[in-house]
């Protein structure tokens, strides 16, 4: 039923994430929803999340590309900008969204979310995620935990 | 030949038509004296060094950029209009149409509206190199990067000679014209050409002096071939029916009903729906070249026009009625 009358623009961006897959992620869209993906992503090198894989669902609503698409991580991950249901705080994915972006685009911005944590869009609580340096550094800087799970 | 010599030869060449059009260019030998005068004052005043050392030159700067500035939105403004003129003759509708098919029977305008064309493609094309040398040499002569900040100034305010959504418009007329895949063009400072790779969605004009253009022509929101395109006034081109939604307004209102906040999807530059500009000419060479798709696109954009437009006046009569 959601297969039919399915925009060119996603057959379009499907056929292209399938040809050309973008390094460190893997999409596909469920058989059953072409508007249902599963997708996969490498932890970047050179980050708390290096070699971990982590699990993600990507959902495309009936008004896309005018709305944003629909993420959550599956896998569970420690990050100032993820919750503990795997929701994440992107500006593209709320009032910085634009038709011109794309899942790849928004599948990219996420492993330079793994990479750097926007400190200015942190989730509530902050503090739970982060740790102290030292007894001699300032009560006010952190460093990430080097923690994820793998699947 | 030097482009100095080039440049003046052309200007000499076309003057008839310059003067007549009260046209703008770039004045190219008169700013080039005046960095010679800078150079000169300079290596009078310290003979070691035989340019001036200084990131921004007063001497200069009051007449250099302001002038220019002035010259590169006249030459854009000035080639926009007569680029809209050309192509108006040659999309003509309605009764227009019939009046020019009139005039056709006595008179051949096709010539006329080509040998334009060419005349304008080569004036747009001297102007921007004559703008890209003098720019360089300012860079030169002061050791500064002024030259290359004001290129994206320029950029930032939509004036860059070259960056004219008129000058896709006047390639796509010159392939409608010839009707080829490709069309050459032999101008006073070289070779300038025009093609359209229709697998890869791209027109490339290659002008003299190693410029070579190439303009993407997919939607960046259909991620297809642009049908019924706007150039909206950041530059950036949509289809009218992805344009349309972006800015949350219906087909048939049009991009003039956008709210001035709204945002182009790609630089995200607010206001720049007001003065989108129709791209008949390109609109008309995608017709030609993919019909099918063309006549699929015009069935899916009709059904649309159609549905938003029943689902507005429902809307609007609900309203009058008070059930809402």
């Amino acid at each position: 039923m959601a297969n039919s009358n399915l925009p060119r623009r996603i057959i379009k961006e499907t056929q292209r994430l399938l040809s050309e897959p973008a390094p460190g992620i893997s999409a596909s869209p469920s058989e059953d929803n072409m508007r249902y993906f599963n997708v996969m992503i490498l932890g970047p090198t050179q980050s708390p999340y290096e070699g971990g894989v982590f699990k993600l669902e990507l959902f495309l609503p009936e008004e896309y590309p005018m709305a944003a698409p629909k993420v959550r991580f599956l896998t569970k991950i420690y990050h100032p900008n993820i919750d503990k249901l795997g929701r994440i705080c992107l500006d593209i994915l709320k009032d910085k969204w634009s038709p011109a972006l794309g899942i790849r685009t928004v599948l990219l911005r996420y492993i330079c979310l793994s990479s750097f944590t926007l400190v200015d869009v942190y989730l509530k609580r902050p503090i739970h995620f982060l740790k102290k340096c030292s007894k001699h550094q300032s009560a006010f800087q952190y460093q990430p935990v080097h923690g994820f799970y793998k699947m | 030949m030097k482009f100095g010599s080039a440049f003046r030869e052309y200007l000499q060449e076309e003057r008839e038509w310059l003067v007549d059009q009260k046209c703008a260019h770039v004045e190219y030998i008169r700013l080039k004296k005046v960095l010679k005068t800078c150079q000169k004052d300079t290596s009078s005043s310290d003979n070691k060094d035989q340019l001036c050392h200084c990131q921004s030159c007063p001497l200069c700067d009051q007449q250099f950029f302001s002038e220019l500035m002035k010259e590169a939105s006249d030459v854009v403004g000035y080639f926009s209009s007569r680029v809209k003129n050309l192509l108006h003759l040659h999309i003509a509708t309605g009764m227009q149409r019939y009046v020019l098919r009139l005039r056709q029977c006595f008179k051949d305008d096709r010539q006329a509206l080509t040998q334009e064309g060419r005349i304008l493609i080569e004036y747009i094309a001297m102007n921007a190199i004559a703008m890209r040398k003098i720019l360089k040499k300012y860079d030169k002569v002061h050791s500064s990067v002024n030259g290359e900040n004001f290129k994206s100034r320029m950029h930032a305010e939509h004036i860059e000679i070259l960056h004219s959504p008129w000058l896709i418009e006047l390639g796509a007329f010159y392939l409608n014209s010839s009707g080829l895949d490709s069309c050459d063009l032999d101008g006073v400072y070289g070779r300038f050409s025009c093609e359209l790779n229709i697998t890869k969605a791209v027109m490339t004009l290659v002008l003299p002096d190693s410029i070579n253009l190439e303009h993407d022509l997919t939607c960046a929101i259909c991620l297809d071939f642009v049908f019924n395109p706007y150039a909206l006034s950041c530059g950036h081109i949509f289809c009218k029916s992805c344009a349309c939604s972006a800015a949350s307004v219906m087909i048939f209102q049009g991009l003039k009903a956008a709210s001035p906040e709204s945002k182009c999807p790609i630089c995200r530059e607010v206001g720049v729906y007001s003065k989108a500009v129709h791209m008949l000419e390109l609109d008309l060479l995608v017709k030609r070249r993919c019909k099918d798709y063309w006549k699929e696109r015009l069935a899916g954009e009709r059904g649309d026009k159609l549905k938003q437009s029943n689902d507005y006046w429902n809307l609007q009569s609900t309203y009058s009625i008070g059930l809402m």
